[in-house]
């Protein structure tokens, strides 16, 4: 009888128990999910405040969500390989990278045409040799979309769209945006 | 006929080995009931707790999504070729020039139809209005220099409604 008892008290102790740590783990994973995609926010304005242009961009629902944006580094109005910025979604590593071309002191920086920029042909140059460095890790899923890419009188919104898989398998979305700021024209 | 030799039996020890009383019973369920009551109210406290910040987070996440996107616009309208804004009946965003084209924006966020989170059971509603003022704190003047953007998004349960706030100034944003 004594055994019956203590095994229903330690079970009553044990359940109680898992039901607590659940709780703690879910609130913090969703506590983690908030601060990542706060950070994402941050580091996407920083990156695209500046720039002046958005060229090809993928929403991802055929491949993996993408886009490339030109920054006037030296405001000399021409659009040259360092100077260009690639932001994509790897669902490889998880991860949305940034991918960026460095041009030693001497070498020659390309000039890249407005057709290049807008078709996806440096794009994709940048994101396979490019450096890429992670902006947000743990990302199950990564959407984007662009309102205005191509207005001259409308600063482009960027909109990140990132899902974070939780350990009960459920999904947790978040919206990134940033927008342009720099005049489009030099 | 001889008497049967009557059996002896060792006395019972009694002391410490009786039942409960029913009053005993009935102190310990109280004290029972007592203390499991208050660790599930605890439980309940602490899972409110926490759909409230998963609903507050999300809605954190659509205000500044939609305040991104008022203050990425235009502050005057274009000196030629200016979209009406909501209150005049154009509700395509993508149409908006200027900031004062979202001044009385309402719309509704359906609820998630493959709903793996409490947050996509809910319907938000989501409105916005634009003020300008002459001084960031002054009064409301339609000529002013100064715009104060309040994005509202009102979850359907869980929380209260979630309000930010952002002031821009009158600069030209050159494309």
């Amino acid at each position: 009888m004594g055994l019956v008892m203590t095994s229903l008290i330690a079970g009553a102790i044990a359940s109680f128990m898992i039901s607590v740590a659940r709780c703690w783990n879910a609130s913090e994973e969703l506590q983690t999910a908030t601060i990542r995609a706060s950070q994402f926010t941050e580091r996407l304005a920083s990156k695209l405040r500046g720039a002046k242009l958005i060229g090809y961009w993928n929403d991802g629902s055929i491949g993996s969500a993408c886009l490339i944006y030109w920054r006037d580094a030296n405001n000399d109005g021409v659009m040259v390989l360092s100077e260009l910025g690639a932001i994509a979604y790897n669902p490889a590593s998880h991860t949305i990278n940034f991918h960026a071309q460095t041009v030693a002191v001497g070498d020659p920086d390309p000039v890249c045409t407005t057709l290049d920029f807008t078709t996806g042909v440096v794009a994709t140059t940048l994101i396979s040799t490019g450096r890429a460095k992670p902006m947000i890790r743990d990302v199950s899923s990564a959407q984007l979309s662009v309102s205005n890419a191509s207005s001259l009188t409308v600063a482009p919104t960027v909109a990140w769209v990132v899902d974070f898989q939780e350990s009960d398998s459920s999904v947790v979305t978040r919206v990134c945006t940033a927008s342009l700021r720099a005049p489009a024209t030099p | 006929m001889a008497r049967p030799t009557p059996v002896t039996r060792p006395a019972i020890h009694t002391k410490g080995t009786r039942g409960f009383t029913l009053g005993e019973c009935l102190i310990a369920s109280v004290l029972l009931s007592v203390t499991v009551l208050g660790v599930c109210g605890a439980l309940t406290s602490a899972s409110t707790q926490m759909d409230s910040m998963e609903v507050e987070a999300y809605c954190l996440s659509m205000a500044k999504q939609l305040t991104e996107e008022i203050a990425a616009r235009s502050f005057d309208p274009p000196a030629s070729g200016d979209h009406a804004g909501w209150s005049a009946g154009n509700h395509q965003r993508t149409q908006y020039d200027n900031i004062a084209d979202y001044n009385g924006l309402n719309e509704y966020i359906d609820p998630v139809s493959t709903a793996t989170r409490m947050t996509d059971t809910l319907e938000f509603t989501r409105t916005a209005a634009v003020e300008f003022r002459t001084t960031p704190t002054g009064p409301v003047n339609a000529a002013g220099n100064f715009a104060v953007i309040t994005v509202t998004v009102t979850p359907s349960a869980h929380a209260e409604p979630f309000r930010l706030r952002r002031l821009v100034a009158r600069t030209t944003i050159v494309r």
